[in-house]
C-alpha cells in the first residue's frame, strides 16, 4: 500500500487529478487515525481533515519524496492540528483544559498513536455492539436507552466502564489514552 | 460523587447536552481533583478516537476537492470517473437547483440583523423572567426520541471493528450497571401559576389565526411583540415585516417576513411547527428532558438551549447553530445528525444530510494563491499586509471595447478556500496602482469564480461574456484601499462598487476563485469575501473583525 501511495503522490505532482481521489481514498484512514489521537473533538478532526487535503492539492508540487507521503501529510495536519487547538485553547474553562493539554501531548507524544485495535477485539460483544452503535451509527444516549429498553443513566455508566477499559488496556500496553 | 453521576457528566459532556449546572459541577470536579482530571482527559482522548476509528472513509469529499480545482472540460471526465468509483449511496445534488434556499438566505439576513442587534440571554444565567415559565399541568414527559437509521454496515469504505477474540473473556468493567436508575438527574418540578391572558392587541404586523378562535380561557405562552399573548396551539404568520416572540424563560424567536408557524405549544416542552419561512431563535436552557422542538416538514431540530437559525421552505430545511449544539432529526428516514456550534445542516431530499462548518467570512493573503503563468509574481511590499502582495506585469492596456483578455486563461492566481453555497458574498479586493505615471489607465484586474457566479454581470461587456467581474480603479487614490467593482469615479452610481460585487457558490465546500489581471503595474494584497460587509471597508481594515 505504501508504495500504491508513493506512485499515486507522484501521478497527482504530475498534474493527474483522479489519482488525487485515490490518493484521498487510499490515505483518509489512517490520516483520520491520526487526527484523531490529538484533536479536541470529533469536529475538529473533520475540520483539519478537510483542510489538510487542500493544502496537500496546493503544496504536493513541494513534495520530494525523500520520507514517506504519509509522513509528509501528516506533517501538514499536525500543522493544522495545533493551529486549531490553538484557536480553541482560548474557549470557556472544560474545553481550554482539553485543548491544552491536547496541545502539550502532540508536542511531545509519538506521531502514531497505540492501534485501539487490540483493545477493542478484548472486549465484550455487548460492549463492542453498544460502541458500534455510539460511535459508527452515532446514536444519541436517549435514543440507545430506549433501543436497549434501558436508562439514559445506564447507558453512560456502560459506555464510561467500557472506555476505562480501553484506557487501562491502552496503559498496559504504552499507549496515553 | 457516585461512578453513576460522573459517567453521566462526562457522557453528557462528550455529546454536547451538559447544561449549565451540569457543566459547573463538572468544571468544579476537574479543578479540584487532579487523578478525576486526568480520567475525565483520557476520556475525551478515547471518545474523539473512537469517533475516528469508527468514521466511514467518505470518498465523496475527494469528488468535492476535485471539482474545486479544475473547472475545464477535463473535470467533467474526472466527475464520471471518480463518481463511478464511488458507491451509489452519495447523490452528487447541487443547490442551485434550490431556489428556496437563496430565498431563506435573503430572509435570514434580516432575521439575523434583527437578532445581532438584540440583547442576548447569558446561558449561564438564566433570565429572571424564566420562574415565570406557565405551568406545564403535569409531570414532564421522557424526551421524544429521534430514532436513527444505522448506516449500512456494507457500506464502501467502511470498517467494523475488529471481531472479538473467542478466547478472550469480556472484562468485568465493562459489564453492564445494576442500579440504572442512579444517578438520573431529578425531574424539574412544575412552574407556578401564570397570570391569566391579557386581552389580544392589534398586531398589524402579523396575521391573525384564520381558525379555529381563540378560547380565551387558556393561558398565555409567549408574547408576539408589541404585546400580543400567544396561547397554546395558536398559529402565527408574519406577513411583510419580521416579528420577535418572546416566551417567559427570556426564549427569542425572530420570525422573518412570510413565516409561517402552524403551532406553538409548551405543554409538554416548547414545541414550534413551522410550514415555511425563517427563524432565528436564542433559546435559554431549556428544562432537563424538555427540549425545545422546531418542526418542520422535512426535519425536527431538538435544542436544549442555543442560538440558531432556521430556514424553511417545501423543499427543505436548513439549520444554523450558532452556539450550543442542536440535534436535527431529517423526519424521512428518522436519520439524526448533531450540530455544533458554527456549524450547519441541510434536510431535504437529495442531499447530504451531515453538518458542515458556517462560513460566513473568507480573507484571502496573497499567499495562498497559487500563481499560473508569468504575469503574476509575489513580492515583498512593506505597505502591503503581511509585507507581501501580488504583482502583475506585462499586461497591455487597450482602450475600451478592444480589450483581449485571452490572457487570463494562462496567467493567474487562483485560491481555494470553504464557502457556502447560495449565499450572497460582497467581494472587495485591496489594491494599489503602482505605475509611475497615468496610473488611472493601469488600475484594473478580473476574478473569475469557476465553482460559482457573480449575482450581477460585470458592466464591461468583454468581462461579462465568461461570468467573470471587474475590480478597476484604485488609480484615482494614493496607497492601499479596498474597491468592490468599478470604483472609477467617472463610472455612472448604478454600475459603480457602491454596491459591491456579490459571488455565489452552487455547491458547499471548497470554492476556486481566479485572479486576472486586465491592466498592469498594479499589486493586490487581500481579497475578502463577506456576508457582512456591504460598504467599503476602512483602507486599513484586515478582513473581519480586525
Amino acid at each position: 500500500m505504501s508504495g500504491d501511495v508513493e506512485t499515486l503522490a507522484r501521478r497527482v505532482k504530475a498534474g493527474d487529478r483522479q489519482a488525487f481521489a485515490e490518493l484521498y481514498a487510499a490515505t483518509q484512514r489512517e490520516l483520520r487515525i491520526f487526527v484523531s489521537a490529538h484533536a479536541a473533538s470529533p469536529e475538529m478532526v473533520d475540520e483539519v481533515l478537510q483542510v489538510t487535503y487542500v493544502s496537500c492539492w496546493y503544496s504536493i508540487g513541494h513534495y520530494e519524496p525523500r520520507g514517506t507521503f504519509l509522513a509528509w501529510l501528516k506533517g501538514i495536519a499536525r500543522h493544522h492540528l495545533l493551529k486549531a487547538l490553538r484557536e480553541q485553547s482560548r474557549s470557556v474553562p472544560l474545553d481550554r483544559l482539553i485543548c491544552e493539554e491536547a496541545l502539550v501531548r502532540i508536542e511531545r507524544a509519538p506521531e502514531d498513536p497505540e492501534p485501539l485495535e487490540e483493545c477493542l477485539r478484548r472486549l465484550s460483544p455487548a460492549a463492542r455492539d453498544l460502541l458500534e452503535r455510539r460511535y459508527r451509527a452515532r446514536e444519541p444516549l436517549v435514543a440507545l436507552a430506549q433501543a436497549l429498553g434501558r436508562t439514559k443513566s445506564w447507558v453512560a455508566v456502560t459506555l464510561f466502564r467500557i472506555r476505562e477499559t480501553l484506557r487501562r488496556c491502552l496503559a498496559e500496553s504504552g499507549g496515553t489514552a | 460523587m457516585t461512578e453513576e453521576r460522573l459517567a453521566l457528566l462526562v457522557e453528557s459532556f462528550l455529546e454536547g447536552t451538559l447544561t449549565a449546572e451540569e457543566r459547573a459541577e463538572l468544571e468544579a470536579l476537574v479543578r479540584s481533583d487532579t487523578v478525576l482530571r486526568e480520567r475525565f482527559l483520557g476520556h475525551v482522548r478515547l471518545h474523539v478516537r473512537l469517533h475516528g476509528e469508527c468514521a466511514r472513509v467518505d470518498e465523496a469529499k475527494a469528488v468535492e476537492l476535485i471539482l474545486s480545482v479544475d473547472s475545464d472540460a477535463r473535470r467533467v471526465k474526472v466527475w464520471r470517473a471518480v463518481e463511478a468509483r464511488l458507491r451509489e449511496r452519495r447523490s452528487p445534488a447541487s443547490f442551485s437547483a434550490w431556489p428556496w434556499v437563496a430565498a431563506a438566505a435573503g430572509v435570514l439576513l434580516v432575521a439575523l440583523a434583527v437578532a445581532l442587534a438584540g440583547p442576548r440571554p447569558s446561558p449561564e444565567k438564566p433570565p429572571a423572567a424564566r420562574a415565570a415559565e406557565p405551568p406545564v399541568g403535569e409531570p414532564p414527559p421522557e424526551p421524544r426520541v429521534a430514532e436513527e437509521t444505522t448506516p449500512s454496515r456494507s457500506a464502501a469504505g467502511e470498517r467494523p471493528l475488529p471481531p472479538r477474540r473467542p478466547e478472550a473473556a469480556a472484562p468485568a468493567e465493562a459489564e453492564l450497571p445494576k442500579k440504572a436508575e442512579e444517578g438520573l438527574p431529578p425531574k424539574p418540578a412544575a412552574a407556578p401559576g401564570a397570570e391569566p391572558p391579557r386581552p389580544p392587541e392589534a398586531a398589524p404586523k402579523v396575521a391573525p389565526p384564520p381558525s379555529p378562535s381563540r378560547p380565551e380561557s387558556r393561558a398565555a405562552i409567549a408574547t408576539l411583540e408589541p404585546g400580543r399573548d400567544i396561547l397554546e396551539g395558536e398559529r402565527i404568520e408574519t406577513t411583510y415585516e419580521p416579528g420577535i416572540l418572546r416566551f417567559p424563560d427570556g426564549t427569542r424567536m425572530e420570525l422573518a417576513p412570510g413565516t409561517l408557524v402552524r403551532r406553538v405549544t409548551v405543554e409538554r416542552g416548547k414545541r414550534v411547527e413551522m410550514e415555511r419561512g425563517g427563524v432565528a431563535a436564542e433559546v435559554a436552557r431549556q428544562p432537563a428532558g424538555q427540549p425545545m422542538v422546531f418542526v418542520t416538514p422535512q426535519a425536527e431540530a431538538a435544542v436544549l438551549g442555543t442560538t440558531l437559525r432556521l430556514a424553511v421552505d417545501g423543499k427543505g430545511t436548513r439549520l444554523e447553530v450558532l452556539e450550543g449544539r442542536v440535534r436535527l432529526t431529517r423526519l424521512s428516514d428518522r436519520k439524526s445528525v448533531d450540530v455544533a456550534a458554527g456549524f450547519f445542516a441541510v434536510a431535504a431530499a437529495g442531499s447530504d444530510f451531515a453538518a458542515s462548518r458556517i462560513v460566513d467570512e473568507v480573507f484571502l493573503a496573497p499567499a495562498q494563491g497559487r500563481i499560473r503563468g508569468s504575469e503574476w509574481r509575489l513580492v515583498r511590499d512593506p505597505l502591503a499586509f503581511g509585507g507581501q502582495a501580488l504583482e502583475a506585469r506585462g499586461v497591455k492596456t487597450a482602450p475600451p471595447g478592444q480589450m483581449d483578455l485571452r490572457n487570463r486563461l494562462a496567467d493567474f492566481v487562483e485560491f481555494a478556500f470553504i464557502a457556502e453555497a447560495n449565499k450572497d458574498y460582497h467581494v472587495w479586493v485591496r489594491g494599489a496602482a503602482t505605475a509611475a505615471a497615468d496610473k488611472t489607465r493601469h488600475d484594473a484586474v478580473g476574478l473569475e469564480v469557476p465553482t460559482g457566479r457573480f449575482v450581477r454581470p460585470s458592466s464591461w461587456p468583454e468581462v461579462a461574456a465568461f461570468g467573470g467581474h471587474e475590480f478597476n480603479g484604485w488609480g484615482h487614490r494614493a496607497g492601499w484601499w479596498w474597491i468592490g467593482g468599478d470604483a472609477d469615479p467617472d463610472t455612472p452610481a448604478d454600475r459603480s462598487d457602491a454596491v459591491p460585487a456579490l459571488v455565489r457558490f452552487s455547491r458547499h465546500g471548497v470554492q476556486v476563485l481566479r485572479l486576472f489581471a486586465i491592466e498592469s503595474p498594479l499589486r493586490i494584497d487581500a481579497i475578502w469575501l463577506s456576508t457582512t460587509q456591504k460598504t467599503r471597508p476602512e483602507p486599513e481594515r484586515r478582513g473581519p473583525g480586525r
